[in-house]
Formats: structure tokens, C-alpha cells, sequence
């Protein structure tokens, strides 16, 4: 018995070391940037960028005040608040949009003859394939003045002159449902390729109508692909940078951009530091809220 | 509570009855169903008997609702169903896989249909709890159903089923996953609750056993034709063709031609055997089918006797099959009580003769 947990323990050991490599990985290249940008959230800009070594809560301040320029008292300011809830907004519309158009389409997908099912698996991840970048630029041939949607209408004469959906929030949202579509489909795909059936046919059987048989019985099987789906569209959605920089054109700021502006023209690197943990706090905050709410389905799929 | 189940039955009259009338059902160009027309009576415990492929399960489908059929029309209490979604059919299936929610705990899933038909919550509260004393699981209500075992979930699918108390319940080999002191639990257990609800229960099964014990009437589907419905003695004692015959239980083949009286078969081998008389053969080509328990072995030759020698001899606790090879390459099985003693005795290779009594042999056409 004894000879028996030695072994055990021995085994843990080795386990432990061969594990040291990625744990050091990780450590290295995720926690420690972490933990600067945390220490940088508390100290103050340098004049030509970077910080001085210096504790100061000013950036967290002035994320809700601004300073008076004559006599340097707080004044309460909306202004960078007001971002980070069109952030939030936009991140939940463009979620909301990718389970409705998501759902249909993982159901689609999973009901089809198992021999054809990972050829859709694969279309849906054709667009991965080239970069977020490249793929948005594209968006923004497609959407703007003389682009085909623009010109299809006219031709059509549905309209008489070109719909100006670029660098608005709907150009945004749009963007953003695009970029990260297959990552609602495919937990959702995964949550009921498995599913019996039968099950659909054992409500019908039971008195359920189709919108009753969808709400109890499909729904809640393919619940825990929703959620993670819901929770891998939101978070890139909200920290999303390239796609409100060049279908927002500038004007419709996003957290993200913000942050990238305190980095560059702006020169305030404790702000843009401060801007990334309240961020990072928002989203950790939903997360727990949504662990606390479905704690078995949560973050599986 | 029981006996307001029983009120309950009586007061909504009696279980359903169902008509099929010529229906056919084509799958692309393959013919599942071929005019198939029976009548269900109210109260019946009726059994769709068949081999896996013989149209059964597509049949007891189409009345769920869950299948439209080519041809045809099915009609409960005298009303045509045909065109009824399966949510308006007052017929409710318990699945071979029992199809359980896995999501609702046991009590959500007894009251799933009386939830979708809008019935007050107090009620279905009660009649779950009444389903789940009915099928001795009440204690297990709020248990999640992947929690309970085979037997559990197949009283939990059954339940469910009955608890909106339809007029007609199906059952699609709801037994088969079970094991054999289980499943013949269950089959006294399914019958003494068709008895008590009064529901008309329409029961699928490839188990011929199974058949004979629970029914009281069976019908016999082929190849997706109905070949025979009778009771379960009807079926075993007077199979109308050799399918039924060999289908159901154990049956000596014999080939041969009857002469013109039909009194007298004359074997392949020329031995002639007295037969009883019967109705609908003709004289002709024949064969002639037998019980392996109705065959006696006889030490000496004589009248409606086949020559032979014992090939083997199989123990089966109450009785032994012996395995004779007749002349002319026939073989026949003989079912010999071994409380009469004498089968102990017999040796392979030792001359016998079979006695082929006149009076349960059955000529069948062709």
C-alpha cells in the first residue's frame, strides 16, 4: 500500500515538471503583460509616451471626471462612459443578431445527412481562412456608396441615391456580426448535432404545437451552445478594434479604439492601461453573472 | 387514487377504435405498406407482429400521426385522423428508445402533455403523482431521468404516455432493451394496466412470445401485407400460410400433394398420411404443417407413421427436442415431455418413427 502511493506520488511529480514548460509559457506571456498593464493603469503618463514611475489614480479618475482647466476641481463627464455603453450596446445587438441568424443555421446544419455535415462545418469556417482585416475591408467594398448593395438597389430602382451605410453604427454592428458568426454556430452545431430526435417527435406526440416543441424541448438541450457562443461573440464584439476603425470610419468610437488612441496620438499610456482592467473588469463581472446564473452549463461546448 | 383512474375511464367511456382502411405506404419506390386494412377495437390489447422491415413500425407511425400515408385512411372512433397533426391525435406512443427529456426531472416529463394541453397546475401535480404511484416510481419523482436505470425510464416513458389519458396508446417494442425476468415483469405489468385504465393499447413487437402472451387479438405483417389477424391461439393453431406457421413457433415442414377427398397426403418419399379435414385446401401440391409437441416417437411402424433414425436429442428441462431424420432427406423436431420418461433411452443413429397424428396435422397451400 505504502509502495503503492509512492508510486502515485512519484507520478504526480514528473506530471508536475512535465507540466512546468506551458506553465511557464503562460506565465510569461499572459500574466506578466497583465500585471504591467495593471501597473501602468496606476501610474502617471510621460510626456513623449510610457509612464512615470509614480502611484497615481488620476487615469481611473478621469474616466468618469475631467479636470477643470482654470481651477483644477472634478467635474463629472459622461463623455468616455458614454463609449464604453455604446460598446456594450453594439456588442449585444451584433451577439443578439449572430443567435438569430446562428440558430437557424447550427439547426440547419445539424439536421442534415451526417455524411454532409462537416462539409458545412468546413464553409463555415472558410472565412477564417484570411485575415479579420483583409475580411473587413471586403465588408467595406460591399456596404459603401458605389458598392454592390448600393448599386443592386438602384438598379432596381428601389432607391434613387446610394444608402450611406458605411461609417455608421449600423455599418459597425454589421461588421461585427460578420466577423464573428461562426463562433455562435459552432457551439450551437455541437450542442444539438448529438441530439435524438425523437425527442422532437415524442413532443409533437405530446400535444406540443412546433414554437412549443421548439421552447422546451430543443432550446433548452441546445442551451449550453448558446451560451457559449452568446459568450464567444460578446467579449471580442466589446473589445473589438479594427472593425469600428475602418467601417466607423473614425467617428464612432468603440472601446477599443479608445484605448488604442491613449496609446498613440494621445500619448496617455495610464489611461489607455486603466481603460483595458475596466474592460477586462466589465467583462469578468458578466462572466461571473452568467456562472452564477447557469453554473452546470456555463462555458462547456 | 388508483380507483379515480378507474372512474376516470369509465366516465370517459371506453378506449378507442381504430380503423385502417387500404392503407399504403410508398417510400420512393419501395412499398412499405400495401393496402393494409384492420380493425382495432375499443379496450383491445392488439399486436402488430412481423420481422424488423415487414411495415409494423410504419403502420403504428402513421396512426401516431408521425407518418402521412400514400393510400388509404385511418379512422379513431369513426372519424378520420389521417389529416391530424400528431398534437391533435388523442393517441399518445411510447418510443423504443422511450424518447425521455433529458433536461425535466421525472415529474416534468409524466406532465409534459398535460402542460402543452393547458391543464391547471394543480391538476397535472395530481395526476403525475397518481401516474408515478401507477407505475411504482413516486418516490423518484424529482429525480433528472438520466439517473435512473433501464426498467425506471421505461415506466417513466409509459407514464408520460398514459398520463393525458389518451384513447389509444402505442407501443413500439417498448420491451426490447429490456432483460428477459424485466421484460416478463413488464408484460404482466402492461397488461393488467391496459385492463385497469381501459385504454386500446396497439403494441409493435418482432418477439412472437411476447405476442402470444399479452394480445388479444395479433396481426401478422409480411414484407408490409397483412398475412393474418386472429387471437393468439387462433394464430398459433391455425396459421393460414407457411410464414405464419414458421413465424410462430417451432413447425415440421412437410411437402407433399392431397388427393381429391383432402383426407389423404402422400409425402414426397410416397408415404401416405391420414390428415383431418380442411376447409380451404385444394387438391394438389401441399404442405403439410405440424407442432414439434404434437408428434409422438413410436418404437414400431404403423398407421400415419414416417420411418427415421434419432440424429440428436437436445435437453430442455421440461422436455427435449429430438432431432429425426426421415427418409427423403426430411428432417422433423419431436417435443417430448421428459416426465414421461423414455427420452433418456433414445441413442443417436437408433431407428424410430414419427407419428404424424391426423387430427392437429394442417394442410397449408402451395
Amino acid at each position: 500500500m505504502a509502495a503503492h502511493s509512492d508510486i502515485v506520488r512519484q507520478d504526480l511529480k514528473t506530471q508536475r515538471r512535465l507540466t512546468l514548460p506551458s506553465v511557464a509559457v503562460i506565465f510569461l506571456f499572459g500574466l506578466v503583460p497583465l500585471l504591467i498593464v495593471m501597473a501602468y493603469s496606476f501610474m502617471k503618463p510621460a510626456v513623449y509616451g510610457g509612464v512615470e514611475p509614480e502611484l497615481s489614480l488620476e487615469a481611473y479618475v478621469s474616466f468618469l471626471f475631467q479636470r477643470d482647466l482654470f481651477d483644477d476641481t472634478l467635474v463629472f463627464s459622461a463623455d468616455y462612459l458614454l463609449i464604453f455603453l455604446r460598446t456594450a450596446l453594439f456588442a449585444m445587438v451584433a451577439t443578439l443578431t449572430c443567435l438569430l441568424i446562428g440558430f437557424p443555421t447550427a439547426y440547419y446544419m445539424a439536421t442534415r445527412p451526417e455524411s454532409q455535415r462537416n462539409r458545412w462545418v468546413l464553409l463555415i469556417t472558410i472565412p477564417f481562412w484570411s485575415n479579420l482585416l483583409v475580411r473587413t475591408i471586403a465588408i467595406l467594398f460591399i456596404i459603401r456608396d458605389d458598392g454592390p448593395i448600393n448599386a443592386g438597389l438602384m438598379a432596381l430602382g428601389i432607391i434613387d441615391a446610394p444608402l450611406p451605410i458605411l461609417f455608421s453604427n449600423t455599418a459597425i454592428v454589421a461588421g461585427l456580426f460578420y466577423s464573428f458568426l461562426p463562433f455562435m454556430i459552432l457551439p450551437i452545431y455541437s450542442s444539438i448535432e448529438r441530439f435524438d430526435f425523437q425527442l422532437v417527435e415524442a413532443g409533437y406526440d405530446l400535444y406540443a404545437r412546433r414554437w412549443q416543441v421548439l421552447r422546451h424541448i430543443i432550446l433548452p438541450i441546445a442551451k449550453p451552445g448558446i451560451i457559449t457562443g452568446s459568450v464567444l461573440v460578446f467579449i471580442p464584439a466589446f473589445g473589438a478594434y479594427v472593425t469600428p476603425l475602418i467601417l466607423g470610419g473614425g467617428n464612432h468610437m468603440m472601446i477599443g479604439d479608445l484605448i488604442a488612441l491613449q496609446f498613440r496620438a494621445a500619448r496617455n499610456w495610464p489611461l489607455g492601461a486603466a481603460f483595458s482592467m475596466i474592460l477586462m473588469a466589465f467583462v469578468l463581472i458578466l462572466l461571473i453573472l452568467q456562472i452564477r446564473k447557469n453554473p452546470r452549463e456555463a462555458l462547456h461546448g | 387514487m388508483r380507483q379515480s383512474v378507474r372512474q376516470e375511464a369509465a366516465q370517459t367511456g371506453r378506449g378507442g377504435a381504430l380503423s385502417v382502411e387500404a392503407v399504403t405506404k410508398w417510400f420512393g419506390t419501395y412499398r412499405a405498406l400495401d393496402a393494409v386494412s384492420l380493425e382495432i377495437r375499443s379496450n383491445e390489447f392488439f399486436t402488430l407482429l412481423g420481422p424488423s422491415g415487414c411495415g409494423k413500425t410504419t403502420l403504428l407511425r402513421m396512426i401516431a400521426g408521425f407518418e402521412s400515408s400514400s393510400e388509404g385512411r385511418i379512422l379513431l372512433d369513426g372519424n378520420p385522423i389521417s389529416s391530424l397533426p400528431p398534437y391533435e391525435r388523442p393517441i399518445n406512443t411510447v418510443f423504443q428508445s422511450y424518447a425521455l427529456f433529458p433536461h425535466m426531472t421525472v415529474a416534468a416529463n409524466v406532465g409534459f402533455g398535460l402542460k402543452m394541453q393547458g391543464r391547471a397546475e394543480a391538476e397535472i401535480a395530481d395526476t403525475v403523482r397518481e401516474m408515478l404511484r401507477l407505475v411504482q416510481l413516486d418516490h423518484l419523482a424529482e429525480r433528472k431521468v438520466a439517473q435512473l436505470s433501464g426498467g425506471q425510464q421505461q415506466r417513466v416513458a409509459l407514464a408520460r404516455a398514459l398520463a393525458p389519458r389518451p384513447k389509444v396508446l402505442l407501443l413500439d417494442e417498448p420491451l426490447s432493451a429490456l432483460d428477459l425476468k424485466l421484460r416478463q415483469a413488464m408484460q404482466i405489468e402492461l397488461k393488467r394496466l391496459q385492463r385497469e385504465l381501459g385504454i386500446s393499447f396497439v403494441f409493435v413487437t418482432h418477439d412472437q412470445e411476447e405476442a402470444l402472451t399479452m394480445s388479444d387479438r395479433i396481426a401478422v405483417m409480411s414484407e408490409g401485407r397483412l398475412l393474418q389477424v386472429g387471437s393468439p391461439e387462433d394464430i398459433y393453431e391455425r396459421p393460414v400460410n407457411r410464414f405464419v406457421a414458421d413465424f410462430i413457433g417451432e413447425t415440421n415442414f412437410i411437402e407433399g400433394t392431397l388427393d381429391k377427398t383432402g383426407s389423404v397426403f402422400t409425402t414426397r418419399t410416397g408415404a401416405k398420411l391420414r390428415v383431418g379435414k380442411q376447409g380451404d385446401a385444394d387438391a394438389g401440391e401441399a404442405t403439410l404443417a405440424i407442432r414439434p409437441e404434437q408428434l409422438h416417437l413410436v418404437k414400431s411402424a404403423k398407421q400415419n407413421t414416417l420411418p427415421g433414425a434419432i440424429e440428436s436429442v437436445v435437453y430442455f428441462g421440461t422436455d427435449s427436442h429430438v432431432y429425426v431424420r426421415c427418409d427423403g432427406g426430411l428432417n422433423l423436431v419431436v417435443r417430448e415431455q421428459n416426465s414421461r420418461g423414455g427420452v433418456s433411452a433414445l441413442r443417436e443413429g437408433q431407428p424410430i418413427h414419427v407419428e404424424v397424428p391426423a387430427d392437429t396435422s394442417r394442410i397449408l397451400k402451395g
